[in-house]
């Protein structure tokens, strides 16, 4: 048992995981089940991507779902309307999501709080309605169908994985490194950060463009498992549901991230029993948990440390009023 | 290291109860298992009630009858569930997993022609025949062998309110204005066409998204345009709005032509009762067809459920009828199903079912007017069937 | 184009951007006091909508008494919802995004409570002043416009009263600039935010009982209107009440020109190229509000 400990200590928690669902399939999991397990690996992409610009960075984005829109009808459009191979996509779709995210990174690296949040919330409906207008290249509300798959099945399920396994390291390998020391820095204090040294505004460009393009890749799975491209996929219902995802699972912590994105998918479908008021319960869930996040949450007891436990008075409210 | 250990255990645990929990399955007695894929919630959910209720009304009355008789003799129940299929084309993917997680013998749905795009190749995969709702005409021309459409594609749903406008209307001078997604662009495409038949064009085309709430810019062109009608095609929320918007805008007199999601009742309701008087709409079932078998049927809806509904969203009545009657004859084989299907040419309490050779199952369509708080049909085309 | 032509679309704009302008209203209010962005302001006024629908169309209660008892209820809901969710958040010290995003949880859960308790179809209830046009010359005024311009000028005019005068508004005000100054001065704080809530809903439930008769009540109309609200609140300045109003008649003016003159199918895009524009340029808004300036 020490030998394990020892082999996760070394690996990390976020690893951990991952080899775990690496082994899922050998105990045989049903095909529906199986399919909702694939669904979350998609997400952890994004949660990744959110765990980079909001978790290190501290920029709150309502518009992931555009940015994965971007990604996974890149993919869809160069494989079915232009024939390229589904690998060439897998490299395009990406590198196109980033150059949207430099777009929107670019206007928002003054803006803070809500004017942040609606910046990136207005560029993501823009992309949805420029792709629900432009029906000759994106199939518009017909959608984008047939789209033909790097892998299908069982390939495609340990591909996801060795993807998000990369992902995870290199998102940790950034926390620790000098780049992800700056965009903490920034976080904690922009002004302070650049006084310091820290060019601000390439730092959260970069951020953004991280974040675009782990998000473009989470595009290419979604359009791998679906098939099927529409526009009503892409919402700020799904921008909404990444953000919880990255707030329950730590909103730093790239573990607690993998696992709720992983619950969080899978919530839906065990309320199901519920038939009309399974959302209910599952917002309700999702408000609770974040009511009592600072006891519930896998590691933002790290974060209560810093901000510690004040008697309920004016001056938490003035504090929180302070940090726009 | 212990903590992290258990943490680790713990969220896995909860993890894998979730999923798990889901998909026990103790085991049944042998029954006709029909899963619906309906939208509950949703853009679409006001759709989904009626096609809901439809269908567990018929699975009531034949199991109050003691079920199905299978042709070796014994009777079974119908066991019919219904499956969120979140009116969007992902929740139509999962919705289908789910569905075949269940092992049904038939599929019931999805809805929009969009959610069958999605998820058809996995009912074609898992070999399990679909009776799907959608007007998209390209939802039967992928070479699935298990999509049936328990509709009549868009294209026949226009061809006949034209001819309705002209010989009935006199129209001569059609705006149209019609709403960005798939069903609704579909009833665009075949309208010009539709109009050309009878030297018609279009004076003005407009559009509007989903969701728009205001639509004076459209609504003013169409007037300056001195249309003499408007074709309108959007879902529900829109449609009544227009109707009455236009009206607000000064052109109450001007008639609407539209089909199934203006006769959903609530579009009554949005619109209001002067400015939804005269509304002309395609249906494959019309309130006010003297058949006596719609008649009975609308009785008996009425009586157990007290709500009005919308005649073209109640198919699955049949479907169930249908399913039953298949089984009665073939037992409980999907792929016999699918080939009684395949050749199918049934009597149903709305209507008649004939297979063409891509699976659609409909083959009629009828316009009706409200008239002083009823639907009256006006007129009525049969369409050949190829099969 | 006709002058005639041209009022007609000014009014229609300015009818719509009014209830932006409601729904901005709210959000600036809960912002002045706590810090918080409420992404929840328009489902919040859906929900007074559809409680205004069952007690005036469903129950058949008199029109004013419907009224005052929906925005008693949505009063009374805010009040609950800030003791009992967000005031205890602010007060642990959560970090501000994570109560930024309950407010978006709230979103889910309200949209789909209210796809529970009414139903999916879309509903209306008939306003008092009825559904026939009034024709001015070739201009045609629905009453309802005028009715709705009213109750948001008296309602405008009554909170500037009530800030400037009253001494609830007072502390209220007291708290948003300097509270550790006002809880040394006895003001309960957490009485107040919860007072700023109430506040906030019942502003709510007025907007969703103007726009009901309007625009169709779905599930989903908080998200709809959210977005051209959260445009609205921006563009005329957040923190600030006129500019709340002026932002929102220049969003609901905005869109209704862009779809005559372009095409009506981009004109959200129109308005969302607006919003980064100020956010780029003058994210403060028209009439930059800081805490010290608001009201």
């Amino acid at each position: 048992m020490s030998r394990l400990n020892a082999y996760l200590r070394r690996i990390g928690l976020a690893q951990g995981i991952l080899l775990v669902l690496a082994l899922i399939p050998l105990i045989g999991v049903p095909a529906y089940q199986f399919y909702i397990l694939e669904r979350g690996l998609q997400n952890v992409l994004v949660v990744l991507s959110l765990v980079i610009l909001l978790g290190y960075t501290g920029q709150l984005s309502l518009g992931q779902a555009g940015l994965v829109a971007v990604g996974a009808y890149t993919y869809g459009i160069l494989c079915v309307n232009y024939g390229l191979s589904p690998w060439l996509g897998l490299v395009a779709a990406p590198l196109a999501a980033g150059l949207v995210g430099v777009v929107v990174g670019f206007p928002s690296f003054k803006l803070k709080g809500p004017f942040l949040v609606v910046n990136t919330l207005a560029f993501s409906e823009i992309v949805r309605i420029l792709i629900l207008n432009n029906e000759k290249v994106t199939g518009g509300p017909f959608g984008l169908n047939r789209i033909p798959a790097i892998a299908t099945g069982l390939p495609l399920y340990y591909f996801m994985l060795v993807v998000a396994f990369l992902a995870a390291v290199a998102t940790l390998r950034l926390s620790r490194s000098h780049i992800g020391l700056a965009l903490k820095a920034i976080r904690e204090d922009e002004v302070a950060a650049e006084a310091m040294g820290v060019h601000v505004r390439n730092y959260k460009l970069l951020a953004f463009v991280i974040s675009a393009v782990l998000a473009g890749v989470s595009g290419v799975f979604f359009a791998n498992l679906a098939g099927y491209l529409n526009p009503d996929s892409f919402t700020i219902n799904e921008s909404s549901t990444y953000l919880l995802m990255v707030v329950l699972g730590g909103m730093d912590n790239v573990a607690g991230g993998i696992l709720s994105s992983l619950t969080v998918t899978s919530l839906p479908e065990a309320l199901r029993f519920m038939a009309r008021s399974r959302m209910v319960v599952y917002s309700l869930i999702l408000l609770l948990v974040l009511r009592y996040s600072n006891v519930l949450n896998l590691a933002n007891l790290k974060r209560m440390m810093r901000r510690r436990q004040p008697t309920p008075d004016a001056s938490t409210v003035a504090q929180n009023k302070v940090n726009r | 290291m212990k903590l992290y250990k258990g943490l680790l255990g713990l969220s896995l645990g909860v993890f894998f109860a979730a999923l798990t929990l889901v998909g026990c399955q103790s085991n049944q007695p042998k029954s006709i298992k029909i899963v619906h894929l309906a939208p509950l919630t949703g853009s679409a959910s006001s759709y989904g009630s009626f096609g809901v209720n439809a269908a567990k009304m018929a699975v009531e009355e034949i199991n109050s009858k003691g079920g199905v008789k299978l042709p070796d003799g014994s009777q079974l129940k119908i066991e019919y569930t219904e499956v969120d299929e979140t009116s969007n084309s992902a929740g139509a993917i999962e919705g289908t997993k789910k569905a075949i997680s269940l092992d049904p013998l038939v599929i019931l749905g999805p809805n929009r022609s969009g959610g069958v795009l999605a998820a058809e190749k996995l009912w074609k995969d898992a070999k399990i025949p679909a009776l799907t709702d959608a007007t998209n005409a390209q939802t039967t021309r992928l070479g699935n062998p298990y999509t049936f459409r328990m509709q009549i594609s868009s294209e026949y749903w226009i061809p006949l309110l034209v001819k309705t406008a002209v010989e009935k209307y006199n129209v001569k001078r059609p705006a149209v204005i019609y709403g960005l997604n798939d069903y609704s662009k579909a009833n665009w495409v075949a309208t010009e066409p539709a109009m050309a038949k009878f030297n018609l064009k279009p004076v003005i085309v407009q559009t509007f998204n989903d969701n728009d709430q205001d639509f004076s810019a459209q609504l003013l062109a169409i007037k300056k345009s001195g249309a003499d009608s408007i074709f309108l095609y959007g879902y529900t929320p829109e449609v009544g709005k227009i109707t009455r918007q236009r009206s607000e805008l000064g052109m109450k007199n001007i008639p609407v032509f539209s089909e199934r999601a203006a006769s959903v009742p609530s579009v009554f309701d949005l619109a209001g009762k002067e400015n939804y008087e005269g509304m002309v709409t395609t249906t494959t079932m019309s309130q006010g067809d003297p058949d006596p078998k719609i008649q009975e049927f609308i009785k008996k809806y009425d009586a157990k459920y007290h709500q009005a509904f919308s005649a073209s969203h109640v198919i699955h009545y049949d479907s169930v009828y249908i399913v039953a009657d298949l089984v009665s004859k073939v037992g409980l084989d999907r792929e016999k199903i699918r080939q009684e299907l395949a050749k199918l040419d049934y009597q149903g309490a709305m209507g008649h079912y004939v297979a063409d050779k891509e699976g659609n199952l409909v083959h009629h369509m009828r316009t009706q007017v409200w008239k002083d708080n009823q639907w009256v049909m006006l007129m009525s085309e049969n369409y050949p069937v190829e099969r | 184009m006709g002058f005639e032509a041209i009022l007609q679309i000014l009014i229609q704009g300015l009818n719509m951007g009014l209830i932006y302008a409601l729904a901005a209203l709210g959000i600036s209010l809960i912002w002045n006091a706590t810090g918080l962005f409420n992404f929840a302001q328009g489902d919040l006024l859906t929900v007074g909508g559809y409680v205004m629908l069952s007690m005036f169309s469903h129950w058949a209660l008199p029109y004013p008494f419907a009224f005052l008892l929906t925005c008693a209820v949505m009063g009374l809901a805010g009040y609950m919802l800030s003791q009992g969710y967000f005031f205890p958040m602010f007060s642990q010290g959560l970090h501000p995004d994570i109560i930024v995003i309950g407010t978006i949880a709230l979103t889910v859960l309200v949209q789909n409570g209210i796809l529970l308790l009414w139903g999916p179809q879309a509903q209306r209830f008939s306003p008092p002043l009825g559904d026939s046009p009034v024709h001015v010359g070739q201009v045609i005024i629905m009453p309802y416009y005028l009715g709705n311009i009213a109750v948001v000028v008296v309602l405008v005019a009554l909170l500037q009263v009530f800030f400037k005068k009253s001494i609830l508004g007072i502390a209220m005000r007291a708290v948003a600039q300097r509270p550790v100054t006002a809880s040394l001065m006895g003001v309960r704080t957490n009485h107040l935010v919860a007072l700023t809530f109430l506040l906030a809903t019942g502003l709510a439930a007025v907007g969703g009982i103007l726009i009901a008769p309007v625009i169709p009540l779905i599930p989903e109309m908080g998200g709809l209107v959210a977005l051209k609200a959260f445009a609205a609140v921006l563009i005329g300045g957040l923190g600030s009440f006129a500019g709340a109003l002026i932002g929102g008649a220049i969003v609901g003016i905005a869109e209704v020109v862009f779809a005559t003159l372009v095409v009506s199918t981009y004109k959200d895009v129109f308005i969302f190229a607006i919003l980064i524009a100020f956010l780029l340029v003058r994210p403060r808004g028209i009439f930059s509000a800081e805490i010290s300036e608001k009201v």
